[in-house]
């Protein structure tokens, strides 16, 4: 990893959304992008490969991605929210550096969103 | 007179002798416990204290009772005595004249009751006992320590506890763990004397199961005023507060859900932008998916009585009917041009727009360059439960010859393969043969039930 070539990791329980950021990322030149659509295969990815930021749909199915970004937090992964619930505010509180886009928004959004946490910023778009 | 003390002294109830003239001769030791001590001064008329019930407010001399009593016994006379600070109390009284041996009336026995044992009391007590009897609402009372005093059979339909159970026991008993503050609270404000209407809070059956309830609790005074004990109203709002919950949760999950769908329309039109030749085809192409997703979402759209919204199923089945429909006639009569058949599978929630989206794309390449279309072109649907894997075989008849596969970057295929492989974890195997394509699909069954 490196932060010229950052690597994005987006959990995402919709193929279609997930990949819908990805292209957006692409589209802003980050060529490592991966995509877990449950906890389980996030872990895996994290475990195996090193991630530079993630862009976490809150909710998976049933399961809330929380114990994800708590995880991501030890680890100093830094993360946006991407959720269709009205709990905002909440997540807010929890995570306040942690932006969080309600569905819909433009996936652009989420990725330039993600991409400005970066440490050295984002590569040209 | 020494005989007549002796034997009211005896009498198991109030009661007072005076002259025709009403005054006082001599009264027993219960007597005062009904009139007072200033109804009963030896040599004045107690019937100087009464007035009439019934017209309070024109109120007529207590003589005028006594001078019936002196013609013939009377029953049971409402009437009020009157303190001497001017306030009054009601009261019921007998009459028995006393006669001299030439039969006249020399002397009155006078049995003073109070308003309680009146036979209209009587009445409006039983009355009001058959509404408690008969309530749904558990009715109860309690004393100022919390002690329970009554019991009716709503409360023992409520609570579980019978009124032998629950009388003598404290109120307490019923409130669950957590909430030990409100009785304290609740009789604190009792004995300032409020009320308190409508309170919504828990309480747990005897069974232990917690139930919600409505607590309407009242002061219980006694006739001078002072406050002795609360009645309680409670109603069981156990089922008015699951439907309100319901309520709340299909809005969230309708929520989520419009939210999400937007977000998928979003994704979809992003993605098939730069695989369209030109806006008409790219307005084509997004229409198709959506309209194929919109009929997808009614296959799965939450019903009111479930519980859980989130996970509501559809079968394979209706899946790809409702997939198929675009492509097949509306003639009765006509021949299906895609055809399937399999054992029953059900697809749950998430599942549903994925697997109706990668069918939708199978169907929408069919018809743009494969059999469907051809006007004799068919499809062959098949399904299988091959272990843990369901084994789809998307096979297609009479289509154009195909003498090189075409180029598989388009959005069908990567939509496909990314749903099939990354999400589902399954395979997907395009096959070209000259005579049409033949796709093998598999599918974990628990992505698609779980």
């Amino acid at each position: 990893m490196s932060m010229d070539r950052p690597a994005i990791l987006i959990v995402e329980d919709e193929a279609l959304v997930g990949l819908e950021i990805e292209l957006a990322f692409r589209e802003m030149g980050i060529a490592e992008v991966r995509w877990a659509p449950d906890l389980e295969k996030a872990r895996q990815i994290l475990n195996s490969e090193a991630i530079d930021g993630a862009v976490l749909d809150v909710l998976l199915g049933d399961t809330e991605v929380f114990p994800l970004a708590e995880e991501l937090a030890r680890r100093g992964i830094v993360f946006v929210f991407h959720t269709g619930h009205a709990q905002a505010v909440d997540i807010n509180r929890q995570w306040p550096t942690s932006p969080v886009f309600r569905k819909p928004v433009a996936s652009a959004q989420v990725a330039r969103g993600l991409l400005d946490m970066l440490p050295d910023g984002a590569p040209a778009q | 007179m020494k005989l007549a003390d002796w034997r009211l002294s005896h009498l198991p109830v109030a009661a007072f002798v005076c002259r025709r003239d009403g005054k006082l001769l001599a009264a027993n030791g219960a007597a005062p416990s009904i009139l007072g001590n200033f109804g009963l001064t030896s040599g004045r008329s107690p019937f100087d204290q009464f007035t009439w019930d019934e017209d309070p407010a024109n109120p007529r001399p207590g003589r005028a009772l006594l001078a019936a009593g002196v013609e013939a016994a009377l029953h049971n006379q409402r009437i009020q005595v009157q303190r001497p600070d001017g306030t009054r109390y009601r009261i019921a009284i007998g009459l028995q004249p006393i006669p001299n041996r030439a039969g006249r009336t020399v002397a009155l026995l006078c049995c003073p009751f109070t308003a309680g044992e009146d036979l209209s009391m009587r009445l409006m007590l039983a009355r009001h006992a058959a509404i408690i009897q008969n309530s749904d609402d558990a009715i109860l009372s309690k004393d100022l320590n919390g002690i329970i005093t009554s019991w009716n059979p709503g409360a023992e339909r409520i609570f579980g506890y019978s009124a032998d159970e629950a009388i003598g026991k404290p109120v307490a008993m019923l409130i669950p763990a957590g909430r030990e503050n409100e009785e304290p609270e609740i009789l604190a404000r009792l004995r300032r004397g409020e009320r308190m209407d409508h309170y919504e809070t828990m309480r747990q059956r005897k069974d232990g199961e917690l139930i919600q309830i409505s607590l309407t609790v009242s002061p219980i005074r006694a006739p001078d005023g002072t406050i002795v004990g609360a009645s309680k109203i409670a109603r069981d709002v156990t089922e008015q507060q699951r439907a309100r919950d319901r309520q709340e949760l299909l809005t969230r999950e309708i929520n989520h859900r419009v939210n999400n769908v937007f977000a998928i329309a979003n994704a979809i039109v992003a993605l098939s932008t730069p695989f369209a030749s030109s806006p008409q085809a790219l307005s084509r192409a997004v229409r198709e998916r959506l309209d194929a997703l919109s009929r997808a979402q009614r296959l799965s759209r939450p019903g009111l009585a479930d519980d859980n919204l989130a996970s509501v199923s559809t079968t394979l089945d209706a899946l790809v009917d409702t997939i198929a429909k675009p492509y097949e006639s509306n003639e009765p009569t006509a021949r299906r041009r895609i055809r399937f058949a399999g054992p029953e599978v059900t697809v749950i929630g998430g599942a549903v727009s994925n697997l109706a989206l990668v069918i939708h794309e199978f169907a929408a390449n069919a018809a743009k360059y494969g059999a469907l279309s051809q006007p004799r072109g068919t499809v062959d649907l098949d399904w299988r439960l091959d272990g843990e894997n369901i084994a789809l075989t998307w096979v297609e008849h009479d289509g154009p010859s195909i003498a090189v596969p075409p180029a598989t970057t388009g959005f069908g295929t990567l939509i496909s393969r990314r749903v099939m492989v990354d999400q589902f974890g399954g395979t997907m195997d395009l096959d070209w043969r000259p005579a049409g394509l033949v796709a093998r699909l598999s599918i974990p069954v628990e992505k698609l039930t779980r």
